[in-house]
């Protein structure tokens, strides 16, 4: 069984037009793919992502989480499901500034109900993991983008999900911390089994991914 | 975790937080102000009224308070005061009150007399507190007259004066009397009409023989009133009227309670005002925030855990006020009790009420615990429904706000 599979998937935006932001989308991802979606801005990257990861509502269309249909789901189920299921890392303001690193990683597994104790460990097992160990307890401010955006991957892995979904994490990064950041998600996938999709229209990012997607239009003219 | 979120959310805008804070503070600061000081007014009237000679209770024959006539009076008071009396009282005391007219050799003027148990009178009464000059009447040639009285009757310390008023017959009768001392209380009706005699004068006026019209009580504490009350009635049959001196001066009792009960709508109102403006400040810190409740909402976190933090930030924000508040309210009310407020520019309407014109603070806990739970219902009020907008949001949408 694939881990996310979309049946003609369709959101519209109408204010006076309609806007077929995502317009009958099928699409199946499998487990420990590695994937990019790629597009010009306003192709629909952003709104096909939010809907696989249930922060927005389908118009039209069912998308199917881990078995789950999850567009049928109450609000409270589906930040239940989030919270247990799907990793978000976002473009940039991703973190709660008045947390410390450590904090804003640990914020999930406090939603989770974990103990201080397995907190403390996990969290930073996964700094380790994306190498900021030694900024645990340093206030936001004090961290560079890209060490803003490893946190927020911190923070998407810590509780083990199916899937992480990144919407164009490397947008606000100089290339050499974009090209990092995606070398840390390849690594995460590859040595640890991480499912991956991002979306991006940085080249030197989709090169780096193993499943290209790409959008027009709110359509995949290639997948 | 919440708890550490929303203290530290509160201090991001600390200018905006501690505006805040310093608005609610103020807010609690004057309305306790204003609580203390009109509770304390109002006790201070409420004493003077029983110290200026009405008591805590007063007993009669039936009918008495309406229409104080002679022949209305008790038989053996002395028995009734060994039935009801009670270690809850300071002083129980029987009376001969006369109604009639004071001469002087030049003028005249109606009169209240209390025929009193001297010794007893001295501390039922702050008469004695209030004399200016000679001295609290010692035998029954005496009489204590106020300085409006004696400046109508133009008289001085001394001076004769003769005391006119129906016997138990019906028929007029006078007593004459020596100046033996002049008092001024704050009260000018008081200072006007009335004068204190002893009990055996003014039985010898009204041809009372071991009667008396009043028997006075003073209680040792205020609260033990309603049960003292009570207690009496039980013991006494319903030949004799059994008084608070609420019921003595009911229009007084009914503006104090009134008064009171405007002071807490006053104060609702006041703090009514600052739920609009709380309530902005606490949409304008939501409107900032949206992406990071985008983001907050997206990673997992329920609708409604969200407005907790919400109320929390805001309840955080009135805990703080109130302890600051607290502090301020403490240090008021302790300078006012030494000190006192001086509200001599009032003074005309404060003697309406029998008040001096300085004023002691006053507040009781049932008072403090009240306006404290105003205090955080109305940040509840307030915050509720910034806190079920940002509870309501459309993550999606939230996110795009940067
Ligand atoms: N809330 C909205 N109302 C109307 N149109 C919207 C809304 N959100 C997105 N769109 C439109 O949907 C299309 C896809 O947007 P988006 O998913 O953000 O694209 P991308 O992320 O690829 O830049 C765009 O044409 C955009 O204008
Ligand atoms: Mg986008």
């Amino acid at each position: 069984m694939a881990l996310i599979e979309t049946f003609e998937l369709c959101k519209y935006y109408e204010n006076g037009t309609i806007v077929k932001a995502i317009d009958g989308i099928n699409l199946k991802i499998e487990k420990r793919e590695f994937t990019s979606i790629v597009g010009p801005s306003g192709s629909g990257k952003t709104t096909l992502l939010n809907l696989l990861g249930g922060i927005d509502r389908p118009t039209k269309g069912k998308v199917i989480l881990d078995g789950i249909e999850i567009s049928s789901l109450s609000e409270r189920r589906l930040s239940e499901l989030r919270l247990r299921k799907i990793g978000f890392v976002f473009q940039s303001f991703n973190l709660i500034p008045v947390l410390t690193a450590f904090e804003n990683v640990e914020f999930v597994l406090i939603l989770r109900g974990f103990s201080k104790k397995e907190r403390r460990e996990k969290v930073m097992k996964v700094l380790k993991d994306v190498g900021l160990e030694k900024l645990a307890d340093r206030p936001l401010t004090k961290l560079s983008g890209g060490e803003q955006q490893r946190v927020a991957v911190a923070r998407a892995i810590v509780g083990e999900p199916k899937i992480v979904l990144a919407d164009e994490p490397t947008a606000n990064l100089d290339s050499e911390n974009a090209i990092a950041l995606v070398e840390l998600m390849k690594k995460l996938n590859e040595e640890k089994g991480i499912t991956f999709i991002l979306s991006t229209h940085d080249n030197r990012v989709v090169e780096r991914t193993k499943r290209i997607i790409k959008l027009v239009d709110g359509k995949i003219i290639q997948s | 975790m919440i708890l550490k979120l929303a203290w530290r959310n509160i201090w991001r805008n600390k200018r905006r937080t501690w505006i805040l804070i310093s608005a609610v503070t103020v807010g609690i600061f004057g309305l306790f102000f204003f609580l203390t000081i009109t509770q304390g007014a109002v006790k201070q009237a409420i004493q003077n009224i029983i110290d200026s000679g009405v008591g805590h209770i007063q007993i009669h024959k039936a009918g008495y308070l309406k229409d104080p006539e002679v022949k209305k009076f008790i038989k053996d008071p002395d028995q009734i005061i060994k039935k009801i009396k009670s270690p809850l009282m300071k002083i129980i005391s029987k009376r001969v009150n006369l109604q009639g007219v004071i001469y002087s050799p030049t003028e005249t003027s109606p009169v209240q007399a209390i025929g009193g148990e001297l010794g007893k009178e001295k501390l039922l009464t702050r008469l004695d507190d209030f004399i200016i000059k000679g001295h609290f009447p010692q035998n029954e040639t005496e009489i204590l007259i106020g300085s409006e009285l004696a400046e109508t009757l133009e008289v001085g310390l001394d001076d004769k004066v003769v005391i006119s008023s129906a016997d138990i017959t019906g028929e007029l009768s006078s007593y004459a009397f020596r100046i033996g001392g002049i008092f001024k209380s704050p009260s000018k009706e008081i200072n006007k009409y009335l004068v204190m005699i002893d009990i055996n004068a003014a039985s010898k006026i009204a041809g009372y023989n071991n009667m008396a019209n009043e028997i006075i009580i003073r209680l040792k504490e205020d609260k033990a009133l309603p049960s003292v009350l009570e207690n009496i009635k039980q013991k006494i049959d319903s030949n004799f009227e059994v008084l608070s001196w609420g019921d003595v001066y009911p229009a007084l009792k009914y503006q104090f309670e009134i008064f009171n009960e405007m002071m807490f709508i006053f104060g609702f109102i006041i703090l009514l005002g600052a739920t609009f403006g709380i309530m902005n400040v606490f949409f304008m810190s939501i409107y900032e925030r949206m992406r990071e409740f985008g983001v907050i909402r997206a990673i997992g976190v329920k609708p409604i855990e969200l407005g907790k933090l919400i109320i929390l930030e805001g309840l955080l924000i009135g805990l703080v006020s109130i302890f600051i508040s607290s502090i301020l309210c403490f240090i008021l009310y302790i300078y006012l009790s030494i000190k006192g407020l001086n509200l001599s520019i009032f003074s005309r309407s404060l003697e309406i009420w029998g008040t001096g014109a300085i004023i002691y603070p006053s507040i009781d806990l049932p008072s403090i615990m009240i306006l404290i739970f105003l205090v955080l219902l109305i940040i509840l009020i307030s915050v509720l429904i910034p806190a079920r907008k940002a509870s309501k949001i459309v993550i999606a949408e939230a996110l795009k706000y940067v």
